[in-house]
């Protein structure tokens, strides 16, 4: 599954509705974290109101996930965004493997907006081997 | 003849071969579900 974090959708929905006082449009939604958002991977699935289990610290992973370091074209007349922008994100386990089934994209804070299943879940990562998101393999559109 | 898919992920050893992969990943927000609750 891929979708949105559910708290986000309700904040989308109630920004752009007649949802507050008399009619007006309800609360507009706060600014995401001002640092760069994050890719995080998980070793169980991501839901729509629950985050996976993050994998474990350590051995080449850091809690949190890791940053995106190039902006990712803006979206124009709704095209869809791709990330990471121009360079791949990898992670090289350095002891015990991963298994990796789904990624959450946050803002640079934690707070959970995208989330998805990687095809091919649960992925097995071995120790020494590298786990590698291609530039662009993530696609993001609104309908 | 037939495009390879390109990859999303990839699993690869020290050595840089590929061991295993995936297709990229497409999230769609639809916003007629979003109005259904979904």
């Amino acid at each position: 599954m891929a979708a949105i974090d559910k708290a986000m959708q309700t904040k989308i929905l109630n920004a752009l509705t007649p949802t507050g006082a008399a009619g007006i449009p309800g609360t507009m939604i706060t600014a995401l974290g001002g640092a760069a958002m994050k890719l995080k991977l998980t070793s169980t699935q991501s839901t729509s109101t629950t985050s996976g289990t993050e994998i474990a610290s350590g051995n080449g992973y850091t809690t949190g996930g890791q940053a995106f370091s190039v902006a990712s074209t803006a979206s124009s007349a709704g095209s869809a965004v791709t990330c990471p922008k121009t360079t791949a994100l990898s992670w090289t386990n350095g002891a015990g493997g991963w298994t990796i089934y789904s990624m959450e994209l946050t803002d640079s804070a934690g707070l959970r907006v995208w989330f998805a299943d990687f095809n091919g879940a649960p992925i097995t990562v071995a120790a020494g081997n590298t786990f590698t998101i291609a530039a662009d393999a993530i696609s993001i559109t609104v309908t | 003849m037939l495009e390879p898919e390109p990859m999303g992920w990839t699993v690869t050893d020290p050595d840089g071969n590929i061991i295993s992969a995936g297709p990229p990943i497409a999230i769609e927000l639809s916003v007629s579900d979003m109005l259904e609750g979904q």
